[in-house]
């Protein structure tokens, strides 16, 4: 089976059948990570539609792994739908449908570390759009400080503050599970 | 905490220190009680962000996905068929613009297209436009053929 690389160059040269293996590939994981950032089902749908559509106008430079070089573009576009809300002065917000209470904690306090099994959507739920951002670019993608800059279009500096601000509210809020 | 090497806690967590500063904070790591508590909370915190769940994706989702290509395609073609309509269109109207309103040339004489659209089929002689000498001669024909009239 090809890697992922591989069928991201036979998408550039029009082969359907590799775009269907790449949705098939990281799908699901995408839409588990669009859901954790808005907290809203359809949100979550069209931004995975327009992250692949946007591997259709390819731009894949190799830095990093396809499946980070596709979060990045969920991430990005996560930013544009609130910009555009926020332009056209739309109410609906990116905590979705009742963030927490969408999600189930499956895990009692107490458990630590890897025993302790929460739901993404669950846990970013508390957290601004910018800090549920950083916490998925640093802590499931593995991005440096730099790389998250230029992802997010902000300074090192800002990327730090809010990485440090989304944790200490992620460690307040879930202590008894740490 | 008020230690104030909270962002090398961060810092050395996410490898963002370099050999040397990596080297200095490990020496304060070991008498600093409030870093060490720090760096195990981000440890296990990392650990339970990687570890959690994902929300599940609707069954038809991917299979709507994967038909981008064919829909991409498609609205592409509509794309340039609209460009051409609203060309040609464009043309039209610039066309039909540039001429008077009386459907002359602007010299009293029927437009072109007027005089092409009243003559019957048997007028038009089309071995006449190529050549200058039969359209001269065709036009003789034709006004001696009017004079007799």
């Amino acid at each position: 089976m090809s890697d992922d690389i591989e069928l991201v160059r036979q998408i550039g040269h029009g082969d359907e059948a590799a775009f269907r293996v790449l949705v098939e590939r990281h799908g699901r994981y995408l839409f588990g990570i669009a859901y954790a950032l808005t907290g809203n089902r359809a949100d979550a749908e069209d931004l995975v539609q327009e992250t692949f559509a946007g591997v259709l106008k390819g731009g894949f430079r190799g830095a990093a792994s396809v499946r980070t070089w596709l979060v990045a573009i969920l991430v990005r576009r996560v930013g544009m739908l609130r910009r555009w809300r926020g332009r056209k002065g739309r109410d609906r917000s990116l905590n979705g449908e009742g963030g927490a209470a969408a999600a189930k904690i499956v895990a009692s306090p107490g458990m630590g570390g890897a025993e302790a099994r929460l739901d993404l959507a669950t846990m970013l739920a508390t957290l601004s759009p910018e800090h549920r951002a950083v916490i998925v670019l640093r802590e499931l993608e593995g991005l440096t400080y730099e790389e998250m800059a230029a992802v997010l279009g902000v300074p090192r500096g800002t990327v730090e503050s809010r990485l440090h601000r989304a944790r200490e509210a992620l460690r307040s809020r879930f202590k008894g599970y740490l | 905490m008020s230690c104030g090497n909270i962002a090398d806690v961060h810092r050395y967590h996410d490898g963002e220190l370099s050999p040397a500063e990596r080297e200095a904070f490990e020496a304060h790591l070991r008498g600093c009680h409030e870093c060490g508590g720090l760096l195990a909370d981000l440890r296990r915190l990392s650990a339970m962000i990687a570890g959690a769940d994902l929300a599940p994706l609707p069954a038809d989702v991917l299979s709507r996905v994967q038909e981008l290509p064919q829909k991409t395609g498609e609205q592409a073609i509509l794309r340039i068929a609209g460009w051409l309509t609203a060309a040609a269109a464009a043309v039209l109207v610039g066309a039909l613009l540039g001429r008077p309103i009386d459907g002359t040339e602007g010299n009293g004489r029927p437009a072109v297209w007027q005089t092409v659209a009243v003559m019957s089929p048997v007028e038009v002689q089309p071995e006449a436009g190529s050549d200058p000498v039969l359209v001269a001669q065709w036009m003789a024909d034709e006004l001696s053929v009017s004079e007799k009239r």
